[in-house]
């Protein structure tokens, strides 16, 4: 029902990176835990970034629900 | 002319605030929740892997390891995975969007001969294997992905916004007045 498919770097996205960053895959000749964290705290930043960027495009005052 | 301050202040409603505690008590425990997570993966990423897996992550025994982010970054294609992010998620919005908003739309305000055999299809849809299906007629790769996205998405934003599309103060403000339906 879910045949294996190679991982292609086409498909991979950030996390998909830290994980195999800590957890070993493919591509990955050597587990780094550390660099792993390290890619988990940049994608902290841009997700505060992006919120930030998105909280002054569109103030809450002008939305209505 | 000096300009006034405004040192009004609403009086506090300690009755009030006391009914609301175990709601504060619920967000302080999350926020220090998320507060010691943050921590935790900031120490880790200056740490080495010996001492992560051993939980030394905060004595930095061998120093603050900066070396990691250059390592992380030092991988080929570490761009490519940052723009794949960003295409997966704007195709896939677009598209979700372009099918679900006018479905739903439709499917809340007109009534037609199959809409019900049409809402119900949506709700058996999401227990489709979408996934295999995809696999075996050999689509893989960024269309594989995009229609993952996109087709795993659609039956059930489109079963739950018909909800929202029946609020004729929604429709409204989206339309900028009154709709017929």
């Amino acid at each position: 029902m879910f045949p294996p498919i190679d991982t292609e770097s086409s498909t991979i996205v950030p996390v998909i990176y830290l994980y195999d960053m800590v957890f070993g895959g493919k591509g990955i000749t050597q587990r780094d835990a550390g660099a792993g964290a390290a890619v988990g705290v940049v994608l902290t930043l841009i997700i505060i970034a992006v919120y930030l960027i998105t909280e002054r495009l569109f103030k809450g005052s002008d939305l209505e629900y | 002319m000096k300009k006034e301050k405004n040192t009004c202040r609403a009086k506090i409603n300690w009755h009030k605030e006391l009914r609301l505690l175990p709601g504060y008590i619920i967000v302080l425990l999350w926020l220090a929740f998320t507060v010691v997570m943050l921590g935790w993966i900031i120490g880790a990423s200056l740490s080495t892997s010996r001492d992560i897996y051993q939980g030394n992550i905060f004595k930095f025994s061998t120093g603050l390891h900066w070396e990691n982010y250059a390592t992380a970054w030092n991988v080929q294609n570490v761009s490519v995975f940052f723009g794949n992010s960003l295409l997966y998620s704007v195709v896939s919005c677009v598209g979700v969007l372009a099918i679900y908003a006018p479905a739903a739309y439709v499917l809340s305000r007109r009534r037609f001969t199959g809409g019900k055999a049409l809402r119900i299809g949506l709700v058996i849809a999401m227990s489709v294997p979408i996934y295999s299906l995809s696999v075996q007629r050999g689509i893989k790769g960024r269309v594989l992905l995009v229609i993952l996205y996109i087709l795993l998405r659609v039956p059930y934003t489109t079963i739950y916004l018909p909800y929202i599309f029946l609020s004729e103060k929604i429709i409204a403000g989206v339309t900028g007045g009154g709709v017929k339906g």
